[in-house]
């Protein structure tokens, strides 16, 4: 259920991208990356493995319109929850300190992002625009770690938390 | 809303292997995705995916009418797209123009590469654009029902060429725009008739294989060349922005500005009448 609701999310966030969002941005590059803000909010705040569906289903929207395949944007967006599971690994206190837990899912968005155009660029050959674009980039991700950050204060409020005795 | 808050706050073994699965069947769908299914799966999931973002946008797009359009800098970007847009068609008139007195000359060689159906259009919306990174392609609502076929020539506002057409379903198809890193296409400068071949940038196109000390200046335009009939020939490319030449060099370098706004199309005119390569192949070999 829960992977189902965080799945709906994320298509949901591929969708817009690819639908409203490039209305705003004259270059996909330059637009943020909202499935990566997804699952890495989602993954920091509450937990990374809750997003293994969302990792399946969010591709399929981007491969259904783009000349890549949905197998290369599975595996493009995949980092980005490994990288949350990493910052969840290493706080382990349910309650989480927040700030501190808000920076983590800004940092797993802009891995996962810079993992992400890394991956797609190789698989289309174009490695060398990383170089060229490397500022649109740069803003890219730091747009989607904020969007991340923005999840992740969203979904705070259902974190795990720990439980007392009568509760 | 309480989501199963007795659950571990940290990911278990099953978590991990999870999502260690989700990685092999990522690995899994790209080694099927050579099968013709997947590309028939990929298609049935395109109907869906493009209706619902097309409707999505076409639902946006007042609001994004009324934020691209807040404030002096956006009015004057809106203007400077519509100038742009003007002089395009100003220059493709002028080029046409110049090219009918050209024309006179080579018109046998060109109406042969055109071929007789070269004046059959019809007219497509761009439902997408590509959302991978880097990629420069649109996606348009005609298909092979329609007429449209791999290799025919798409033309934006202005009526000059803003790409070709790379992959056809029943209703619809993509097209690789001329400013994406796989495009390349014979050109040649309108004034002096130098070949060379038009290779997109991500961001813009450059004019490769000019031979150092071919007359080419900044302003001059470039066309589509009939040569090897994958495209007719006197479409408007662009126009030469910069040309830089260096002695150690073979070739020089010239950049050429695109006259239509790629990110800004909405409709595009398709030449379903064009055939690529039909004039060679019906030519049988022809020296």
């Amino acid at each position: 259920m829960i992977a189902l609701t965080v799945a709906a999310l994320a298509v949901a966030a591929a969708l817009v991208q690819v639908g409203p969002l490039s209305l705003f941005t004259v270059d996909a590059i330059a637009s943020p990356l909202l499935p990566i803000a997804v699952v890495a909010g989602w993954g920091v705040a509450r937990r990374a493995d809750e997003t293994w569906l969302a990792l399946l289903l969010a591709p399929v929207v981007f491969g259904a319109v783009s000349q890549d395949r949905v197998g290369v944007f599975v595996i493009a967006l995949w980092p980005t929850a490994a990288f949350a599971l990493l910052a969840r690994q290493s706080d382990r206190d349910p309650a989480g300190y927040t700030p501190r837990r808000l920076v983590a899912a800004a940092a797993a968005a802009a891995a996962g992002a810079a993992c992400y155009v890394t991956l797609l660029a190789v698989a289309g050959g174009h490695v060398a625009s990383i170089a060229t674009q490397a500022r649109t980039i740069l803003v890219a991700i730091a747009i989607t770690a904020v969007a991340a950050t923005a999840v992740a204060v969203a979904v705070w409020p259902w974190r795990p938390r720990r439980r007392g005795l009568f509760e | 809303m309480r989501l199963d808050e007795r659950r571990p706050s940290f990911p278990t073994k099953d978590g991990i292997a999870r999502l260690s699965a989700v990685l092999v069947a990522g690995v899994v769908l790209l080694a099927l995705s050579p099968l013709p299914v997947a590309d028939d799966l990929e298609a049935r999931a395109g109907a869906v995916v493009a209706p619902a973002a097309g409707t999505l946008r076409d639902v946006a797009r007042p609001v994004a009418e009324v934020v691209l359009r807040a404030g002096q800098l956006r009015q004057l970007t809106a203007e400077n797209a519509g100038l742009r847009n003007r002089v395009g068609r100003l220059e493709a008139d002028l080029a046409t123009l110049r090219e009918q007195q050209t024309a006179i000359d080579q018109a046998a060689a060109l109406t042969d590469a055109v071929g007789p159906n070269a004046q059959r259009f019809t007219t497509a919306a761009v439902v997408l654009r590509d959302p991978a990174p880097g990629r420069q392609l649109l996606l348009l609502d005609r298909g092979r029902e329609e007429g449209v076929a791999i290799g025919q020539p798409v033309l934006g506002s202005g009526a000059t060429l803003a790409g070709v057409v790379v992959e056809v379903g029943a209703h619809r198809s993509r097209v690789r725009l001329l400013i994406d890193r796989d495009s390349a296409v014979a050109g040649v400068i309108q004034s002096s008739r130098t070949p060379g071949a038009a290779f997109g940038t991500g961001d813009g196109i450059r004019l490769d294989f000019v031979p150092l000390g071919a007359a080419v200046a900044a302003g001059d335009h470039v066309l589509t060349s009939a040569l090897g009939g994958q495209l007719p020939g006197g479409l408007l490319i662009g126009r030469v922005s910069t040309v830089t030449e260096r002695r150690e060099d073979l070739f020089a370098t010239v950049t050429v500005e695109p006259l239509a706004d790629f990110s800004r199309l909405e409709h595009v005119l398709v030449m379903t009448g064009f055939t690529p390569g039909a004039g060679i192949d019906e030519g049988g070999g022809a020296p």
